[in-house]
């Protein structure tokens, strides 16, 4: 409610002044005010404002003829017309299709020219910020000469261009590292991390904030009543040695190097962006604008038509779609009319049970939490507490509001109240007997519109459902583990599935901040089906006697978030061991485990399924890595794991891995496992961190060629065993264009 | 109201409460403001309702609390919006002292024999550990001397004053909220005077403190409280969470009873901490509404509220409220207190208890005050059959929606048709409701 968005608010109290028409054009209006010309961006057509050429021009045409009338004139208030909204940046469809060089520096360029002349304009500017100001947006702000923004809970000021692979091309490194003092600078331009009214006050980026309700009169008076002084631009300091690290050759010195530490090791290598961004700046020290504009759009046009860059454009389209998709054949308006979920039942309080819980009250929701005791589940609610005392602690949520929100969750061990609920998940042991009559027990006692599902990783819907009175209102809701950090949730749906529920599902797990990605049925859904190849080869890897520690970090280096053995111990080597003949006998012999996974997960000593029992390939110790436990393992599998006979490295090694999954891709997309390649990598990415630089498990696929790739299959297939042999899903889709993307 | 039966029934639905817990053990550090939530939300969702359609039903949240935490200074509202009521659903506390939550409840069946509410939320939410030291005069003078203080001059001057010892005598907020400003006398000395004025010995008192652990013990094996309770998480430490009350003890015997000390007379009383109600944390919620709420709740009531009345007496002995408010009731209902098959008579004292019984068996008594004869004899059988305060403990703003769901649940399990609910009030007053299940 503090929005004013009663029609009879009274803003007519301030003075009033007559406005005259002075220009309107497809992008912006502009009025006079007395002395005071007011710029309103208001983009024809869009609902938010965004740079373009066309854009672009009309703002070079707008300040000419506010130019030839200077002498009438104070100041100039640019605004956006687009409510709490300012501007989102350039058109990223725009840069998209920027393929040479050529390209890439005519559309810095002209930026980088219209910009200069705003700083350059005769009249003081002054840009009035409500709600976000991103990238090519925050440019243009950077180049008025004062900034007041609205204390709006929208409104945020940042640079993200390196999260798509790219940096601010039209002045923005030169400004913004002129305007905030340098360690702030390079944590905007090279994290693209965005700050908030309040921070961007403190730290200098805006001169004035106002509350919301008084923000349009406030920046008007600002504009029209302030004293300007223009000349040398220097930062507001939050301390001495930030001072002094931003002035000081020697500082300075100090924070690119260090910078350039921790770079190398985020990026490893992988995202030239920030990297590039951190060059520019450090070389362009101290240097005049000419020069700062020169180089700035030397390295953005050369990493504008980068692979990675288009790759990561594409995935930021991809999680965008994936926001507005209903997730079936309901069109957005009738998924917006579904029945929403609001109170919802998590069964079995253990990790995954507590983490579903916990995401879901975190926004809001009403959760029943049940277990077979209430100390069950007090631990899971624990689990819960202490998650949103770290967000206390991170400053991410009040006290307030973590108390709120850990009243959402409400613990049981009966089923009552359970007919006023919309959703129940169910994540309790992966047992089919059990599920079953779990199942049984909770259709009798929910209301007739509440959708069940199961978290279940293993076992199929179809059997779970078999003796189901409905199975309509039967889904699968797959969370990852960690709930809390991982992104992606499968919604699994089955021919009897209607359309209605599966919205309904693909709304819940957007409504608690997750993405959803709508699979069919089937062993390991996508995901798990594509991951599995991957964590099975590793053991015939060890069979060859691999070092396996530097295997991991092989894989690593490709980009994976984890190496494989580090990945089956966070999983749970008793998990993959169960799972493994399940996947065999329904998909085939290319999901055979090797004997090496059996004897290290059976050993008999002590219990080694991975981190959790602090014992698997690792040895680990409170919830980190301490070595590979090697002569163990050796003892256990009659294996030497040296290294020395197996000597595969770099690309060898990460295709023997990942064309594996490659492969079983092709077979997901001709059973429409998922609807197309495009999901298959959204599924890879969020799922198991697939590396977003490569754009995806198919993207991959595509650089590289399918044909090249059943060929090396082949190969690997006569050295290694029928398990790599080429589906025929594969070669039909190698004949069929060469390529998963169409 | 003068009429027999009100022309527009009200009705208790539901009711739930939290476990009862001493003061100072498990609900220590729990804000009374959560009992009443978890036991608000839980009446709520086991109706299976969801909590989301409440908002447009309810039409008010009556809570009764007595200590009234500093930090939530309408607690009925907080408890409300905590539940997961929305926001337009109007909500107050009530004070009446020991009878608070009878009067939320009281007040609830007013508004619908009004014609004025249909679904209607009474209860009761305390924390007697909760209930603050406050610093005594001069350490307040001091506060205000040091707030009033400009200079640094002035401030030195005093803090130079600091009163140390006084700061070390706090008034103790559940002590005077326990003695009666009109005669100065604490709660357990006039169930002193009740005691030597009826002749009640120390034994006959401790049988009745055994008898009502007792009768708790077996209410808890035949697990008659199970579906009234609704256990509480501990905010602070999850993985507490409190099913049971803490309080009663089956293993009660009157041998630890009578080797206790007399607590408010040392030298010639009988009151013991054994044979008074314990100082108690918790809460209780009954939902109350008419026919036309009924229908819309798709619900089917328990019992049905034929009348309630609230009546003075001497604060000395405030004990004898409910014989006093018990005569106003009958009158107003035309019942008499032999139609009653179930009685909840609060346990403040089992000296009160007593004195109660024996007044409303007295003509001398009677004639006296009413000049009526006697209201008659109070059945030991039918009297409190799952035991009371004594061994469950008395939060104070609790009391009355704990017996007066507990009266309708017995009803329901006894299959029989009437129950009085009624208790003594401190400052001199009794409370007494006529129930009658459908």
């Amino acid at each position: 409610m503090n929005d004013s968005q009663i029609e009879n608010a009274d803003l007519t109290k301030q003075k009033v002044t007559r406005m005259t028409q002075f220009f309107t054009g497809n992008a912006f209006k502009v009025n006079i005010s007395d002395t005071l010309a007011i710029v309103d961006f208001d983009l024809d057509g869009e609902k938010v404002n965004k740079w373009d050429d066309k854009s672009l021009n009309e703002l070079d045409q707008v300040l000419s003829k506010l130019e030839a009338n200077k002498g009438s004139l104070s100041a100039v208030l640019f605004r956006s017309a687009k409510p709490k909204s300012f501007i989102v940046g350039a058109d990223i469809n725009v840069i998209q299709k920027i393929t040479t060089k050529a390209l890439a520096e005519e559309a810095g360029e002209m930026g980088q020219r219209v910009f200069s002349r705003v700083e350059d304009f005769p009249l003081p500017t002054i840009a009035a910020i409500e709600g976000p100001s991103m990238g090519g947006g925050t440019e243009f702000l950077l180049s008025c000469d004062y900034r007041v923004a609205s204390d709006s809970s929208k409104t945020i000021i940042g640079l993200p261009e390196v999260k798509l692979g790219i940096i601010p091309g039209w002045g923005g490194n030169f400004r913004m590292t002129r305007l905030v003092e340098l360690p702030t600078a390079l944590d905007l331009i090279l994290s693209g991390k965005a700050l908030n009214a309040k921070k961007a006050l403190r730290a200098g980026l805006v001169d004035e904030v106002y509350p919301e309700g008084l923000f349009v009169n406030k920046a008007m008076e600002y504009a029209r009543t302030r004293k300007f002084k223009r000349g040398v631009i220097t930062p507001k300091y939050s301390t001495p040695i930030n001072k002094y690290l931003s002035n000081n050759f020697i500082g300075r010195s100090i924070v690119f190097k260090k910078t350039r530490e921790t770079l190398e090791k985020t990026t490893r290598g992988h995202y030239p962006a920030p990297v590039k961004a951190l060059e520019l700046i450090e070389k362009s020290w101290g240097k005049s604008r000419a020069e700062w504009m020169k180089l700035e759009k030397e390295f953005f046009s050369e990493l504008a038509i980068t692979e990675i860059s288009k790759n990561l454009i594409r995935i930021f389209f991809m999680t965008e779609a994936v926001k507005r998709e209903s997730g079936s054949s309901l069109s957005s308006e009738e998924a917006a009319k579904v029945a929403p979920i609001k109170q919802m039942a998590v069964l079995g309080a253990g990790v995954m049970g507590a983490g579903i819980a916990y995401q879901s009250a975190a926004k809001g929701l009403w959760v029943f939490l049940k277990d077979v005791s209430y100390s069950a589940v007090g631990k899971g609610i624990q689990h819960a507490k202490k998650l949103f005392d770290k967000s206390v602690s991170r400053k991410k949520l009040t006290k307030i509001q973590a108390e709120d929100k850990l009243r959402h969750l409400r613990p049981q061990t009966d089923y009552s109240g359970f007919k006023g609920l919309d959703l129940v998940i169910e994540a309790i042991v992966e047992d089919l007997a059990v599920k079953k009559k779990v199942f049984a027990e909770l259709e009798s006692v929910v209301g007739e519109n509440c959708i069940l599902a199961s978290n279940t990783s293993s076992l199929e819907l179809s059997a779970i459902s078999a003796d189901f009175k409905n199975k309509a209102r039967f889904v699968g809701l797959h969370f990852f583990n960690p709930v809390d950090k991982m992104p992606l949730v499968e919604v699994v749906v089955t021919d009897a599935t209607p359309p209605e529920n599966t919205t309904r599902a693909v709304n819940y797990v957007k409504s608690i901040g997750k993405t959803p990605l709508v699979t069919k049925d089937g062993p390991g859904f996508l995901v798990n089906r594509l991951l599995v190849p991957f964590l099975l080869e590793a053991g015939y890897i060890m069979e060859e006697g691999a070092d396996l520690e530097k295997v991991d970090k092989e894989i690593k280096k490709f980009g994976m978030p984890m190496g494989p053995y580090e990945l089956l111990d966070e999983i749970g080597l008793d998990v993959v061991s169960k799972i493994s003949p399940i996947f065999e006998k329904s998909l085939g012999e290319r999901f055979k485990a090797s004997e090496s996974i059996y004897k290290v997960s059976g050993d008999s000593k002590q219990k080694r399924f991975g981190k959790k029992t602090g014992l698997g390939f690792y040895k680990w110790e409170n919830g980190k890595r301490a070595g590979i436990d090697k002569d163990n393992l050796e003892a256990l599998t009659g294996l030497s794991l040296s290294g020395q006979k197996f000597l595969v490295s770099g690309e060898a090694l990460a295709n023997r891995m990942i064309y594996p999954m490659i492969n079983e891709a092709a077979v997901v997309l001709e059973e429409k496992i998922v609807a197309s390649a495009e999901k298959v990598d959204l599924g890879m990415i969020f799922g198991i961190g697939f590396p977003p630089f490569r754009g995806g498990l198919c993207r991959y696929a595509d650089s590289i060629g399918l044909e090249k790739i059943i060929k090396e299959l082949e190969r690997m297939s006569a050295t290694h065993g029928p398990r790599f042999k080429p589906t025929e899903a594969l070669k039909r889709a190698a004949a069929n264009g060469g390529t998963f993307y169409k | 109201m003068t009429s027999n039966t009100p022309s527009r029934p009200a009705y208790i639905v539901t009711g739930i409460r939290t476990p009862f817990v001493k003061s100072g053990t498990q609900f220590a550090k729990v804000h009374a403001a959560e009992l009443g939530r978890v036991a608000l939300s839980e009446m709520l969702i086991r109706t299976g309702i969801p909590l989301s359609e409440w908002g447009a039903l309810v039409d008010e949240v009556i809570i009764g609390n007595t200590g009234n935490p500093a930090d939530t200074a309408n607690i009925a509202r907080v408890i409300a919006l905590r539940a997961g009521l929305d926001q337009r659903v109007s909500a107050y506390s009530v004070h009446r002292n020991c009878a608070s939550a009878l009067e939320s409840i009281s007040q609830a069946a007013l508004k619908i024999w009004y014609g004025e509410s249909d679904i209607m939320i009474a209860g009761g939410a305390e924390s007697m550990s909760g209930m603050p030291l406050i610093y005594n005069n001069k350490a307040n003078k001091f506060f205000e001397t040091m707030n009033k203080a400009r200079s640094l001059g002035d401030k030195a001057k005093a803090f130079s004053h600091i009163p140390v010892q006084d700061f070390l005598k706090p008034r103790i907020a559940l002590m005077e909220g326990l003695t009666d400003p009109m005669c100065g006398v604490n709660m357990g000395q006039t169930a002193e005077v009740l005691a030597k004025e009826f002749q009640i010995s120390r034994l006959t008192q401790d049988e009745f403190a055994l008898s009502s652990h007792l009768k708790v013990a077996k209410a808890q094996v035949e697990n008659f409280f199970k579906d009234e309770i609704a256990p509480v998480v501990l905010p602070h430490d999850p993985e507490t969470v409190v099913e049971n009350d803490i309080g009663p003890r089956a293993n009660q015997t009157m041998e630890a009873l009578q080797k206790l000390k007399p607590f408010f007379d040392k030298k010639h009383g009988s009151i013991t901490a054994g044979n008074s109600s314990p100082i108690t944390d918790g809460a209780a919620m009954v939902l109350v509404c008419s026919e036309d709420g009924l229908k819309k709740l798709g619900l089917s009531p328990q019992a049905m509220i034929r009348g309630y009345a609230f009546a003075g007496c001497d604060p000395l002995r405030m004990g004898l409220g409910p014989v006093f408010s018990t005569h106003k009731l009958l009158q107003k209902t035309g019942e008499k207190l032999s139609d009653f098959d179930v009685v909840e008579l609060n346990e403040a004292f089992a000296a009160q208890v007593l004195a109660c019984q024996m007044a409303m068996d007295s003509e001398k008594f009677c004639q006296q005050h009413f000049n009526t004869s006697k209201i008659g004899s109070l059945n030991s059988e039918i009297l409190n059959p799952n035991g009371g305060a004594i061994a469950l403990g008395h939060p104070v703003g609790v009391t009355g929606t704990r017996i007066a769901l507990t009266a309708t649940r017995e009803l329901k399990r006894r299959n029989k048709k009437k129950a009085l609910v009624t208790l003594c009030i401190g400052g001199g007053q009794g409370g007494s409701m006529s129930l009658e299940a459908v």
